[in-house]
Protein backbone atom coordinates (compact mmCIF):
# COMPACT_ATOMS: atom_id res chain seq x y z
CA UNK A 1 0.00 0.00 0.00
CA UNK A 2 1.34 3.44 -0.84
CA UNK A 3 1.83 5.69 2.57
CA UNK A 4 2.39 9.05 3.54
CA UNK A 5 5.27 8.84 5.48
CA UNK A 6 5.36 12.78 6.55
CA UNK A 7 2.45 15.63 6.36
CA UNK A 8 3.11 18.73 8.55
CA UNK A 9 1.29 22.18 7.25
CA UNK A 10 3.08 25.08 8.84
CA UNK A 11 3.46 29.13 7.55
CA UNK A 12 0.30 28.22 4.31
CA UNK A 13 2.70 25.50 3.26
CA UNK A 14 2.64 22.09 3.21
CA UNK A 15 5.21 19.83 3.55
CA UNK A 16 5.18 15.90 2.84
CA UNK A 17 6.89 12.84 2.25
CA UNK A 18 5.20 9.79 0.26
CA UNK A 19 6.32 5.74 0.22
CA UNK A 20 9.08 4.60 -2.19
CA UNK A 21 6.02 2.63 -4.00
CA UNK A 22 3.81 6.13 -4.46
CA UNK A 23 4.04 6.83 -8.31
CA UNK A 24 2.24 10.24 -8.15
CA UNK A 25 1.17 12.91 -5.38
CA UNK A 26 -1.93 14.29 -5.93
CA UNK A 27 -3.36 17.60 -3.82
CA UNK A 28 -7.19 18.20 -3.36
CA UNK A 29 -8.12 21.86 -2.13
CA UNK A 30 -11.58 23.18 -0.99
CA UNK A 31 -12.68 26.43 -0.98
CA UNK A 32 -15.34 25.57 1.26
CA UNK A 33 -15.38 25.49 4.94
CA UNK A 34 -17.70 22.06 4.90
CA UNK A 35 -17.30 20.50 1.24
CA UNK A 36 -20.36 18.52 1.09
CA UNK A 37 -21.66 16.05 -1.88
CA UNK A 38 -24.50 15.93 -3.24
CA UNK A 39 -26.83 13.32 -5.61
CA UNK A 40 -26.63 15.08 -8.94
CA UNK A 41 -22.30 14.27 -8.87
CA UNK A 42 -21.96 16.73 -11.88
CA UNK A 43 -22.37 20.00 -9.36
CA UNK A 44 -19.38 18.85 -6.91
CA UNK A 45 -16.33 19.81 -9.27
CA UNK A 46 -16.69 22.99 -7.51
CA UNK A 47 -16.23 21.34 -4.37
CA UNK A 48 -12.35 19.63 -4.71
CA UNK A 49 -10.03 20.95 -7.05
CA UNK A 50 -7.01 18.93 -7.67
CA UNK A 51 -3.36 19.32 -9.51
CA UNK A 52 -0.39 16.71 -8.94
CA UNK A 53 2.52 17.81 -6.88
CA UNK A 54 6.19 16.94 -8.11
CA UNK A 55 7.39 15.53 -5.89
CA UNK A 56 11.50 15.30 -5.68
CA UNK A 57 13.52 12.60 -3.53
CA UNK A 58 9.62 11.18 -2.79
CA UNK A 59 8.87 14.90 -0.85
CA UNK A 60 7.43 18.23 -2.03
CA UNK A 61 6.48 21.35 -0.29
CA UNK A 62 3.86 23.29 -1.67
CA UNK A 63 1.68 26.55 -0.51
CA UNK A 64 -1.68 26.45 0.26
CA UNK A 65 -3.54 29.55 -1.73
CA UNK A 66 -5.55 31.57 1.07
CA UNK A 67 -8.61 30.96 -0.07
CA UNK A 68 -8.61 27.24 0.51
CA UNK A 69 -10.36 26.06 3.63
CA UNK A 70 -10.31 21.92 3.05
CA UNK A 71 -6.93 20.12 1.45
CA UNK A 72 -5.07 16.94 1.44
CA UNK A 73 -3.02 15.06 -0.41
CA UNK A 74 -3.07 11.53 -1.95
CA UNK A 75 -0.25 9.20 -2.66
CA UNK A 76 -1.50 7.18 -5.64
CA UNK A 77 0.23 3.80 -6.86
CA UNK A 78 0.97 2.33 -10.01
CA UNK A 79 -1.56 0.33 -9.36
CA UNK A 80 -3.85 3.24 -8.62
CA UNK A 81 -4.20 2.40 -5.06
CA UNK A 82 -5.16 6.04 -3.53
CA UNK A 83 -4.09 6.56 0.32
CA UNK A 84 -4.47 10.38 2.37
CA UNK A 85 -3.63 10.96 5.94
CA UNK A 86 -4.58 14.05 7.47
CA UNK A 87 -7.26 16.12 6.26
CA UNK A 88 -6.31 19.69 6.64
CA UNK A 89 -8.46 22.77 7.61
CA UNK A 90 -8.01 26.23 7.94
CA UNK B 1 -1.42 15.17 47.93
CA UNK B 2 -4.87 17.29 47.26
CA UNK B 3 -3.37 17.07 44.10
CA UNK B 4 -2.72 13.56 43.68
CA UNK B 5 -6.12 13.27 45.13
CA UNK B 6 -7.96 15.39 42.24
CA UNK B 7 -5.81 12.98 39.53
CA UNK B 8 -6.24 10.01 40.92
CA UNK B 9 -10.17 10.56 41.16
CA UNK B 10 -10.33 12.04 37.80
CA UNK B 11 -8.56 8.61 36.69
CA UNK B 12 -11.14 6.57 37.89
CA UNK B 13 -13.84 8.37 36.76
CA UNK B 14 -12.26 8.38 32.91
CA UNK B 15 -11.59 4.48 33.60
CA UNK B 16 -15.02 4.20 34.78
CA UNK B 17 -16.50 6.28 31.98
CA UNK B 18 -14.56 3.74 29.42
CA UNK B 19 -16.10 0.84 31.12
CA UNK B 20 -19.30 1.88 30.72
CA UNK B 21 -19.16 2.78 27.15
CA UNK B 22 -17.60 -1.20 26.60
CA UNK B 23 -20.50 -2.61 28.72
CA UNK B 24 -23.06 -2.00 26.56
CA UNK B 25 -22.22 -5.10 24.39
CA UNK B 26 -21.00 -7.78 27.04
CA UNK B 27 -18.04 -9.68 25.15
CA UNK B 28 -18.28 -12.48 27.42
CA UNK B 29 -21.69 -13.59 25.73
CA UNK B 30 -21.01 -12.10 22.44
CA UNK B 31 -17.72 -13.69 21.67
CA UNK B 32 -19.48 -17.70 22.29
CA UNK B 33 -21.11 -19.02 18.61
CA UNK B 34 -24.31 -18.66 18.80
CA UNK B 35 -27.01 -20.81 17.89
CA UNK B 36 -27.62 -21.52 13.99
CA UNK B 37 -30.79 -22.56 12.07
CA UNK B 38 -30.61 -24.16 8.59
CA UNK B 39 -33.26 -21.19 6.78
CA UNK B 40 -33.16 -22.08 2.65
CA UNK B 41 -34.64 -19.10 0.20
CA UNK B 42 -35.16 -18.74 -2.56
CA UNK B 43 -32.77 -16.43 -5.19
CA UNK B 44 -33.80 -13.16 -5.16
CA UNK B 45 -33.14 -12.46 -8.76
CA UNK B 46 -31.43 -9.50 -10.04
CA UNK B 47 -31.41 -6.68 -7.46
CA UNK B 48 -31.26 -2.72 -7.71
CA UNK B 49 -27.71 -2.72 -6.13
CA UNK B 50 -25.35 -3.55 -9.21
CA UNK B 51 -25.00 -7.03 -8.28
CA UNK B 52 -26.64 -8.52 -11.16
CA UNK B 53 -23.25 -9.39 -12.96
CA UNK B 54 -22.09 -11.55 -10.25
CA UNK B 55 -24.96 -13.44 -9.29
CA UNK B 56 -25.03 -17.00 -9.90
CA UNK B 57 -27.40 -18.92 -12.14
CA UNK B 58 -29.68 -21.32 -10.64
CA UNK B 59 -27.57 -24.39 -11.54
CA UNK B 60 -24.82 -23.17 -9.95
CA UNK B 61 -26.24 -21.87 -6.65
CA UNK B 62 -28.13 -25.71 -6.28
CA UNK B 63 -24.43 -26.94 -7.07
CA UNK B 64 -23.17 -25.12 -4.36
CA UNK B 65 -25.69 -26.04 -1.98
CA UNK B 66 -24.34 -29.48 -2.83
CA UNK B 67 -20.95 -28.64 -1.49
CA UNK B 68 -22.70 -27.63 1.07
CA UNK B 69 -20.61 -24.01 0.47
CA UNK B 70 -22.96 -20.97 0.48
CA UNK B 71 -26.22 -20.83 3.11
CA UNK B 72 -28.46 -18.93 4.13
CA UNK B 73 -28.86 -18.80 7.63
CA UNK B 74 -30.86 -17.81 10.71
CA UNK B 75 -28.30 -17.12 13.55
CA UNK B 76 -29.74 -15.92 17.08
CA UNK B 77 -29.17 -12.14 18.31
CA UNK B 78 -29.67 -11.11 21.82
CA UNK B 79 -33.26 -10.82 22.99
CA UNK B 80 -35.44 -7.80 22.01
CA UNK B 81 -38.05 -7.26 24.93
CA UNK B 82 -38.26 -10.16 26.42
CA UNK B 83 -38.02 -12.46 23.34
CA UNK B 84 -35.81 -14.15 21.26
CA UNK B 85 -34.41 -12.81 17.88
CA UNK B 86 -33.11 -13.64 14.56
CA UNK B 87 -30.66 -12.94 12.41
CA UNK B 88 -30.58 -13.21 8.53
CA UNK B 89 -27.63 -13.94 6.84
CA UNK B 90 -25.35 -15.85 3.92
CA UNK B 91 -22.55 -17.08 4.80
CA UNK B 92 -19.61 -18.97 2.33
CA UNK B 93 -17.24 -20.77 3.63
CA UNK B 94 -14.78 -22.36 0.41
CA UNK B 95 -13.65 -25.82 0.76
CA UNK B 96 -9.88 -25.87 1.74
CA UNK B 97 -7.41 -29.31 1.99
CA UNK B 98 -7.52 -30.53 5.65
CA UNK B 99 -5.21 -28.88 8.12
CA UNK B 100 -5.86 -25.42 5.72
CA UNK B 101 -7.24 -22.34 6.89
CA UNK B 102 -8.67 -19.40 4.52
CA UNK B 103 -8.92 -15.72 6.60
CA UNK B 104 -12.69 -14.82 6.90
CA UNK B 105 -14.22 -11.51 6.97
CA UNK B 106 -18.00 -10.11 7.98
CA UNK B 107 -19.48 -7.61 6.08
CA UNK B 108 -22.01 -5.38 6.90
CA UNK B 109 -24.61 -3.84 4.71
CA UNK B 110 -25.92 -0.02 4.18
CA UNK B 111 -29.25 1.67 4.79
CA UNK B 112 -31.53 -0.05 2.63
CA UNK B 113 -29.53 -2.93 2.08
CA UNK B 114 -29.28 -6.39 3.44
CA UNK B 115 -27.75 -9.45 3.41
CA UNK B 116 -25.96 -9.49 -0.32
CA UNK B 117 -25.60 -13.11 -1.26
CA UNK B 118 -23.03 -11.88 -4.35
CA UNK B 119 -21.54 -10.19 -1.70
CA UNK B 120 -20.16 -13.21 -0.09
CA UNK B 121 -19.49 -14.62 -3.77
CA UNK B 122 -17.22 -11.59 -4.80
CA UNK B 123 -15.02 -12.29 -1.15
CA UNK B 124 -15.00 -16.55 -1.57
CA UNK B 125 -13.53 -15.89 -4.78
CA UNK B 126 -10.91 -14.07 -3.59
CA UNK B 127 -10.09 -17.13 -1.36
CA UNK B 128 -12.27 -15.78 1.75
CA UNK B 129 -14.27 -17.57 4.70
CA UNK B 130 -17.29 -14.79 4.53
CA UNK B 131 -20.33 -13.96 6.15
CA UNK B 132 -22.96 -11.08 5.23
CA UNK B 133 -25.61 -11.23 8.08
CA UNK B 134 -29.20 -8.65 7.94
CA UNK B 135 -29.01 -5.74 10.39
CA UNK B 136 -32.09 -5.06 10.75
CA UNK B 137 -34.51 -8.12 11.20
CA UNK B 138 -35.14 -9.06 7.56
CA UNK B 139 -34.18 -11.64 5.66
CA UNK B 140 -34.26 -10.60 1.53
CA UNK B 141 -32.51 -8.15 -0.68
CA UNK B 142 -34.22 -6.68 -3.40
CA UNK B 143 -36.52 -4.40 -1.01
CA UNK B 144 -35.95 -1.20 1.05
CA UNK B 145 -34.80 -3.10 4.50
CA UNK B 146 -36.50 -6.16 3.08
CA UNK B 147 -39.06 -8.28 4.24
CA UNK B 148 -39.07 -8.26 8.14
CA UNK B 149 -38.78 -12.35 9.59
CA UNK B 150 -41.49 -12.30 12.69
CA UNK B 151 -38.50 -12.94 15.24
CA UNK B 152 -36.42 -10.22 13.56
CA UNK B 153 -35.20 -6.86 15.38
CA UNK B 154 -38.19 -4.65 14.51
CA UNK B 155 -36.20 -1.72 14.08
CA UNK B 156 -34.55 0.68 11.21
CA UNK B 157 -31.25 2.32 10.54
CA UNK B 158 -30.40 5.10 13.16
CA UNK B 159 -33.75 4.10 15.11
CA UNK B 160 -33.89 8.11 16.27
CA UNK B 161 -37.02 7.95 17.89
CA UNK B 162 -36.34 5.08 20.17
CA UNK B 163 -33.74 6.37 21.86
CA UNK B 164 -35.46 7.07 25.20
CA UNK B 165 -36.10 3.12 25.10
CA UNK B 166 -34.05 0.73 27.10
CA UNK B 167 -30.43 0.42 25.47
CA UNK B 168 -31.14 -3.35 24.71
CA UNK B 169 -34.07 -2.96 22.95
CA UNK B 170 -32.64 -0.16 20.76
CA UNK B 171 -31.14 -0.60 17.06
CA UNK B 172 -27.80 0.35 17.40
CA UNK B 173 -27.25 -2.43 20.36
CA UNK B 174 -28.62 -5.11 18.20
CA UNK B 175 -26.92 -4.00 15.10
CA UNK B 176 -23.71 -3.76 16.72
CA UNK B 177 -23.95 -7.15 18.59
CA UNK B 178 -24.84 -9.27 15.78
CA UNK B 179 -22.40 -7.92 13.69
CA UNK B 180 -19.84 -8.85 16.82
CA UNK B 181 -22.14 -12.27 16.55
CA UNK B 182 -21.62 -12.93 12.86
CA UNK B 183 -17.84 -13.39 14.00
CA UNK B 184 -18.09 -15.25 16.50
CA UNK B 185 -19.48 -17.90 14.21
CA UNK B 186 -17.59 -17.56 10.89
CA UNK B 187 -14.32 -17.99 13.36
CA UNK B 188 -16.04 -21.21 15.16
CA UNK B 189 -15.52 -23.16 11.34
CA UNK B 190 -12.31 -25.00 11.48
CA UNK B 191 -11.35 -23.63 7.53
CA UNK B 192 -11.63 -20.26 9.05
CA UNK B 193 -8.34 -18.83 10.43
CA UNK B 194 -9.82 -16.76 13.34
CA UNK B 195 -6.65 -14.61 13.86
CA UNK B 196 -7.45 -13.25 10.27
CA UNK B 197 -10.79 -12.38 10.13
CA UNK B 198 -11.41 -8.68 9.38
CA UNK B 199 -14.63 -6.19 8.69
CA UNK B 200 -15.98 -3.53 6.36
CA UNK B 201 -19.24 -2.44 5.97
CA UNK B 202 -20.81 0.45 3.40
CA UNK B 203 -22.44 3.21 4.86
CA UNK B 204 -24.46 2.66 7.90
CA UNK B 205 -22.60 -0.92 7.68
CA UNK B 206 -19.81 1.44 7.71
CA UNK B 207 -20.64 3.35 10.36
CA UNK B 208 -21.47 -0.39 12.41
CA UNK B 209 -18.40 -1.51 11.15
CA UNK B 210 -16.19 1.35 12.93
CA UNK B 211 -18.14 0.47 16.68
CA UNK B 212 -17.66 -3.06 16.36
CA UNK B 213 -14.31 -3.35 15.49
CA UNK B 214 -14.42 -0.80 18.33
CA UNK B 215 -16.07 -2.73 21.02
CA UNK B 216 -14.35 -6.34 19.32
CA UNK B 217 -10.67 -6.62 19.88
CA UNK B 218 -10.81 -10.15 17.72
CA UNK B 219 -10.80 -8.22 14.51
CA UNK B 220 -7.51 -8.20 12.99
CA UNK B 221 -8.76 -4.80 10.43
CA UNK B 222 -11.71 -2.58 9.63
CA UNK B 223 -12.23 -1.17 6.45
CA UNK B 224 -15.42 1.31 6.86
CA UNK B 225 -16.80 2.56 3.63
CA UNK B 226 -18.39 5.55 3.50
CA UNK B 227 -19.51 5.45 7.09
CA UNK B 228 -17.44 7.19 9.99
CA UNK B 229 -18.45 8.95 13.22
CA UNK B 230 -19.36 12.48 14.16
CA UNK B 231 -23.11 12.05 12.61
CA UNK B 232 -23.64 15.70 13.41
CA UNK B 233 -20.87 17.42 11.91
CA UNK B 234 -21.21 14.83 9.00
CA UNK B 235 -24.34 13.43 7.85
CA UNK B 236 -26.97 16.18 6.36
CA UNK B 237 -30.51 16.44 7.07
CA UNK B 238 -31.60 14.16 4.00
CA UNK B 239 -29.88 11.14 5.77
CA UNK B 240 -30.31 11.53 9.58
CA UNK B 241 -33.11 13.99 9.28
CA UNK B 242 -35.42 12.11 11.77
CA UNK B 243 -32.44 12.78 14.20
CA UNK B 244 -32.71 16.44 14.02
CA UNK B 245 -36.97 15.68 14.88
CA UNK B 246 -35.99 14.71 18.39
CA UNK B 247 -35.15 17.34 21.29
CA UNK B 248 -32.07 18.13 21.95
CA UNK B 249 -31.19 16.20 24.46
CA UNK B 250 -32.82 13.13 22.89
CA UNK B 251 -30.20 14.72 20.25
CA UNK B 252 -26.91 14.84 23.03
CA UNK B 253 -28.37 11.09 24.19
CA UNK B 254 -28.50 9.69 21.10
CA UNK B 255 -24.95 11.19 20.11
CA UNK B 256 -23.41 9.97 23.43
CA UNK B 257 -24.68 6.13 22.97
CA UNK B 258 -24.92 5.25 19.18
CA UNK B 259 -22.21 7.93 17.53
CA UNK B 260 -18.93 5.67 16.23
CA UNK B 261 -16.92 8.55 18.19
CA UNK B 262 -17.55 8.04 21.58
CA UNK B 263 -15.99 4.27 20.46
CA UNK B 264 -13.79 5.19 17.83
CA UNK B 265 -11.50 6.67 19.94
CA UNK B 266 -10.57 3.38 22.72
CA UNK B 267 -10.19 0.93 19.11
CA UNK B 268 -7.24 -0.48 19.14
CA UNK B 269 -7.93 -2.49 15.85
CA UNK B 270 -6.15 -1.20 12.63
CA UNK B 271 -8.53 1.06 10.57
CA UNK B 272 -8.79 2.00 7.20
CA UNK B 273 -11.43 4.28 5.88
CA UNK B 274 -12.68 4.78 2.27
CA UNK B 275 -14.34 7.93 1.35
CA UNK B 276 -15.89 9.67 -1.10
CA UNK B 277 -15.05 13.29 -1.19
CA UNK B 278 -18.33 14.19 -2.37
CA UNK B 279 -20.58 12.09 -0.17
CA UNK B 280 -24.23 13.51 0.65
CA UNK B 281 -24.68 10.85 3.84
CA UNK B 282 -20.83 11.61 5.38
CA UNK B 283 -19.24 14.71 4.12
CA UNK B 284 -15.00 14.79 4.80
CA UNK B 285 -15.10 17.59 7.94
CA UNK B 286 -16.66 14.34 9.81
CA UNK B 287 -14.57 11.75 8.16
CA UNK B 288 -11.43 13.85 9.53
CA UNK B 289 -12.70 14.06 12.95
CA UNK B 290 -12.87 10.38 13.01
CA UNK B 291 -9.71 9.66 11.74
CA UNK B 292 -8.31 12.02 14.04
CA UNK B 293 -9.76 10.72 17.36
CA UNK B 294 -8.77 7.28 16.47
CA UNK B 295 -5.77 6.74 19.00
CA UNK B 296 -3.79 4.41 16.81
CA UNK B 297 -0.77 4.90 14.43
CA UNK B 298 -2.18 2.12 12.13
CA UNK B 299 -5.36 3.82 10.32
CA UNK B 300 -5.61 5.51 7.07
CA UNK B 301 -8.37 7.43 4.81
CA UNK B 302 -8.62 6.84 0.94
CA UNK B 303 -10.64 9.85 -0.36
CA UNK B 304 -12.04 8.61 -3.72
CA UNK B 305 -12.61 11.85 -5.70
CA UNK B 306 -16.53 11.99 -6.26
CA UNK B 307 -17.02 8.29 -5.62
CA UNK B 308 -20.64 7.71 -6.02
CA UNK B 309 -22.55 6.49 -2.30
CA UNK B 310 -23.77 3.28 -3.18
CA UNK B 311 -23.74 -0.43 -2.94
CA UNK B 312 -22.49 -2.55 -5.43
CA UNK B 313 -19.48 -2.04 -7.50
CA UNK B 314 -18.93 1.55 -5.95
CA UNK B 315 -18.82 0.75 -2.62
CA UNK B 316 -18.07 -2.80 -2.30
CA UNK B 317 -15.37 -3.30 -5.17
CA UNK B 318 -12.78 -0.18 -4.00
CA UNK B 319 -9.29 -1.77 -4.88
CA UNK B 320 -8.26 -0.64 -1.76
CA UNK B 321 -10.88 -2.44 0.46
CA UNK B 322 -8.92 -5.93 -1.72
CA UNK B 323 -5.84 -4.49 -0.97
CA UNK B 324 -5.40 -3.80 2.96
CA UNK B 325 -7.84 -7.39 3.00
CA UNK B 326 -4.79 -9.28 1.71
CA UNK B 327 -2.12 -6.99 3.22
CA UNK B 328 -3.34 -7.97 6.60
CA UNK B 329 -4.13 -11.74 6.11
CA UNK B 330 -1.77 -12.85 3.22
CA UNK B 331 1.24 -11.17 4.35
Amino acid sequence: MPKIIYQSFKNDTLTFKVSKNTKKAVLYTSRYESPKGYNDHNKDRDQFQFIEIPLKNLSATVKIPDDVRVFYVNAVTDEGLEISSNIFTK
Amino acid sequence: MKYILIIITLLLCFASYCQAKQNIWDMKVLDKTPTVYDYDVPLYGPDSWGYTGILKSEADREKDKENNYIKSILYRGPDYKGRETRVFAYIGVPDVPKGKKVPGIVLVHGGGGGAFEAWVRLWNARGYAAIAMDTVGSESINQYGGKKMELGVPTYWGDFANINEPITDQWGYHAVANVILANSLLRSYPQVDKDNIGITGISWGGYLTCIASSVDNRFKYAIPIYGCGFLDVCSNPATIGSLYTQSQDDINKWLSLWDPSVYLKERVVPIHWIVSNADAAYAILGVKLSYECVPIKNKSVTIRDLLVHDHGNNGESQPETFAWADYYTKK
